[in-house]
């Protein structure tokens, strides 16, 4: 069963994430959901595919009042991101999905109307929640063509969607990476694939090497945190992505 | 999660029944060629071959109202295609919350106002669209009655064909093939109309 587990708490201020499902169908990758909340109202970040919605509303629902969920985050269009977003709109048809421009008319082919969806520019945007300015950032390419991650300047965490995911055996389940040259071995061949240029993943690299991040939050596997956010981005830029061969 | 076998019993009758339209529908343009051949070589034929040169006239007609049935027929199947498949797509919904409502208490978490209201709402629209589909079946039923009806006249008129044929002087062998063709590609959408009537019956 996936259990929703409090990674930051600062006074009304939390980063939920509900993470590793045991009982999963084998065939449907795990993922990682994340909540944040601050006061009277969350948004939910990659709210994961329809299949494991059961799981998750299940777990969010043991840490808050899922109706304080006001909007999703979607950081691409992927199934195993975003498919469950009818059956969120089930239990809050006013709730709004914030995703890049690119996919406005993709998405709704999971659910939702014209005014489910606020697209986000290529630039990225200021998402509010209560009093703080969430910030999207772009990640176009890495992997998907329209992409974007989220910062919380004040947690300093990013939620930063496929990249930074590995594909851990099971038993290899910590919520954090503890080993990190092991860990990161089960997350090089995922981005050699998934992560299509070498261009955007170097902008990225730049463009987060800047922010202050405490902890990296990754849509598959381990959070990465303290010297180890560090030592992934440059383990990244040297990458060389785009390749089909890892 | 898959459809159910009710939903994939349901559409593949439906893609059937289309087929079986478009088959009688292409047998409706044959039978129109072949009486209009008929109604001139009534014509040719003269005063012996007036009653035959009538009875292609009404074939012509019958094949009109055919196609017109057959257009209804369609249009009814298609929306309950599109009904069929609704219906697929939130039985699929209905049991996301159902497993939800589960989980939700095998982690002792009461059941919420809100997840009571999704729930309430998702049976309320189940209800809504069985009566939905029953209504749609009923007035499939209607139509298909309709069209058997039109191809009984059709029959009658295929066997007066063949008496009237017989009486068309040296005209009366030719007459009684296309007699006889008529009647043949009566047989052949009578035999659609069956096949229809077989996968539609069931459709509830």
């Amino acid at each position: 069963m996936k259990t929703c587990k409090t990674i930051y708490a600062e006074g009304d201020h939390r980063w939920l994430v509900v993470a590793r499902d045991p009982e999963r169908p084998g065939y449907v990758i795990d993922t990682n959901e994340y909540v944040i909340v601050k006061g009277a109202e969350a948004v939910l970040c990659d709210p994961g595919g329809s299949e494991i919605f059961p799981a998750v509303f299940s777990a969010v629902s043991a840490e808050l009042d899922p109706s304080t969920i006001k909007a999703l985050f979607a950081s691409h269009q992927d199934p195993d991101i975003v498919s469950s977003l009818s059956l969120w709109l089930e239990f809050n048809p006013g709730l709004r999905c914030y995703v890049s421009w690119l996919w406005g008319s993709f998405i709704p082919h999971f659910g939702g109307t014209a005014e489910t969806f606020i697209p986000i520019a290529d630039g990225g945007m200021t998402i509010g929640l209560g009093d703080l300015d969430l910030v999207a950032v772009p990640a176009h390419f890495l992997h998907s063509s329209g992409n974007f991650h989220l910062y919380d300047p004040k947690a300093r965490i990013l939620f930063s969607g496929d990249v930074g995911a590995a594909l851990l055996p099971a038993d290899q389940n910590g919520l954090f990476v503890e080993d990190f040259d092991k860990h990161i071995r089960c997350a090089e061949g995922f981005h050699r694939r998934w992560m299509g240029s070498n261009a955007a993943k170097n902008a990225w690299c730049d463009r987060v090497e800047a922010l202050q991040i405490d902890m990296l939050c990754p849509q598959h596997g381990a959070i990465y945190q303290g010297a180890d956010v560090g030592r992934f981005i440059e383990w990244f830029r040297a990458l060389q992505v785009g390749v089909l061969n890892s | 999660m898959i459809a159910s076998p009710f939903h994939n019993s349901a559409l593949s009758r439906a893609a059937g029944v289309n087929e079986d339209i478009k088959r009688i529908i292409a047998i409706a343009f044959r039978i129109n060629l072949m009486a209009l051949n008929a109604i001139l070589l009534a014509r040719r034929a003269g005063a012996v071959a007036r009653g035959f040169g009538v009875l292609s006239n009404e074939l012509r007609e019958f094949i009109r109202a055919l196609e017109g049935g057959m257009l209804e027929l369609r249009g009814t199947t298609a929306r309950t295609v599109t009904a069929v498949s609704d219906d697929a797509c939130q039985r699929r919904t209905h049991g996301m919350i159902e497993r939800t409502d589960q989980q939700l208490r095998l982690r002792g978490i009461q059941r919420s106002a809100q997840v009571q209201s999704v729930i309430d709402r998702q049976e309320l629209g189940a209800e809504e669209r069985r009566q939905d589909i029953a209504l749609l079946h009923k007035a499939l039923m209607a139509s298909l009655v309709e069209v058997e009806r039109l191809v009984e006249f059709g029959a009658v008129l295929a066997r007066t064909a063949k008496i009237e044929g017989a009486y068309g002087g040296e005209f009366a062998d030719s007459l009684s093939l296309v007699a006889l063709q008529f009647g043949q590609t009566i047989e052949d959408i009578m035999l659609c109309v069956k096949s229809l009537r077989e996968r539609s019956g069931g459709a509830e």
